[in-house]
């Protein structure tokens, strides 16, 4: 479970307003304040999730923007049966999907245009894996080898592994099973390890 | 290997944390057995899990760096529908205006006659003089373009029949070196046949080979030999 589904770190500390309070207090009364307060707790969450998922700082920069724009122009659709960060989370997933869709059919445009050339990915900046495996560490093996994978399966891994948010609230963030989730989670898991392992293969046989 | 996929998962779950009591208590078992995959398995979900929660950078944290102007996005854009009424007259004799100008543009557009017995009355929509003047230009450089494009047609159709014609002697070509060399194959091996049998005769074990051996040449062949 999630440690902000009910109350964050600071609303557990002092009478902070919860953040169901805080939107509701925003969608309520349009309190800026409290939309302002609840930027503050969550753009550290929202921009690192973007930054890693993503793959690009610059774009990440953007797409937090269209988060909180979104969270601003949409507050009002705040069911608050449900947890904020799991709402606020599915925002910023769904911006990272329109931001994907986009970037996919730029790429098919431009092959379309250049006879189905295969161009560099223009935003993904992680280095490839052929590239980090000379650097031979691990931690930086698996960032490579995590580059490689697609937004939607980086996305899973941050909402568990950096987000904590459980296999039931990414089911309701992503509009999926929890048990689809967590098959989904172990075979990105697998994946990134088979593709590890033929890394080292191929370092030691070079 | 579908067997080596559960296990994996299973580990992969043990370490993060995903698994009940009784499981996890068997895994940890499993693990004592495989000292090195087992710490293999752990190191790479530390990896991921550091990866996961590595920090940005500060620059980025910074929340000056978020340009909500929040007067703005509270209004947004307008609606179509609410554009399209500021643009719409409000009072009643606006609209009349707006209408017969309508009117009569669309008039302007369209020719009318109308015949009343012999004589026939036409108004409306004639081309002006410039309009006129513009045609024969324009026919001019139509049929320009059309002369360049029938050049341009001639001489792909000529380049077309040009490459037909290098297709059929490829073919010819390929067709009589395949002749030849198997020509030369046959007289080859017939060659070959020749020196066998002179070779056995030499010998002195020509007839008995022969006989056991060989079978007697087809008469085509024999007759061409030598």
């Amino acid at each position: 479970m999630h440690p902000s589904a009910g109350r964050t770190e600071a609303e557990i500390v002092g009478d902070m307003p919860s953040d169901r309070d805080l939107i509701l207090r925003f969608n309520g009364r349009n309190d800026r304040r409290a939309f302002e307060e609840l930027v503050h707790r969550w753009d550290g969450r929202v921009i690192a999730f973007l930054v890693k998922a993503s793959g690009n700082p610059e774009v990440a920069k953007d797409l937090r923007q269209e988060v909180f724009v979104r969270l601003y122009r949409y507050g009002r659709t705040y069911d608050p049966r449900f947890s904020f960060p799991t709402w606020l989370f599915r925002i910023a997933t769904n911006v990272l999907k329109s931001w994907g869709a986009r970037r996919n059919r730029w790429d098919r445009v431009q092959s379309s245009l250049d006879g189905e050339t295969e161009f560099p990915d223009p935003v993904d900046s992680s280095p490839n894996p052929r590239e980090s495996a000379a650097l031979g560490e691990m931690e930086d093996r698996v960032g490579a080898a995590i580059g490689e994978l697609s937004v939607e399966d980086r996305e899973l891994l941050l909402l568990h592994l950096d987000l904590d948010f459980s296999y039931r609230e990414i089911g309701e963030i992503q509009d999926t099973p929890e048990t689809t989730v967590k098959s989904r989670f172990y075979k990105v898991l697998q994946r990134l390890r088979q593709e590890l392992k033929q890394l080292e293969w191929d370092e030691r046989t070079l | 290997m579908t067997e080596n996929n559960d296990r994996e998962a299973r580990w992969l779950a043990y370490h993060l944390g995903d698994l009940e009591e009784m499981e996890r208590a068997r895994v940890a078992e499993e693990l004592l057995h495989s000292p090195q995959e087992a710490s293999d398995v752990e190191r790479f979900v530390q990896s991921v899990s550091g990866w996961a929660k590595r920090p940005v950078s500060e620059t980025l944290l910074r929340i000056e760096n978020l340009h909500l102007e929040t007067e703005n996005i509270g209004r947004g854009p307008a609606p179509f529908r609410e554009r399209l009424r500021n643009l719409v007259p409000r009072n009643g004799w606006a609209w009349g205006m707006a209408a017969a100008a309508l009117l009569v543009f669309a008039l302007s557009q369209v020719r009318f006659s109308v015949s009343i017995g012999d004589s026939t009355f036409v108004w409306g929509g004639q081309p002006s003089d410039v309009q006129l003047d513009r045609i024969p230009g324009e026919i001019q450089a139509l049929a320009g373009r059309i002369q360049s494009l029938e050049e341009t047609d001639a001489d792909i159709g000529e380049q077309v029949q040009s490459v037909a014609l290098n297709h059929l002697a490829l073919k010819e070509e390929v067709r009589s070196t395949g002749s030849l060399i198997v020509e030369n194959q046959r007289r080859e091996t017939l060659t070959r046949y020749h020196d066998f049998q002179r070779l056995l005769d030499l010998t002195g074990l020509g007839s008995t080979y022969a006989q056991a051996h060989l079978e007697p040449i087809a008469p085509d062949v024999e007759s061409d030999g030598g």
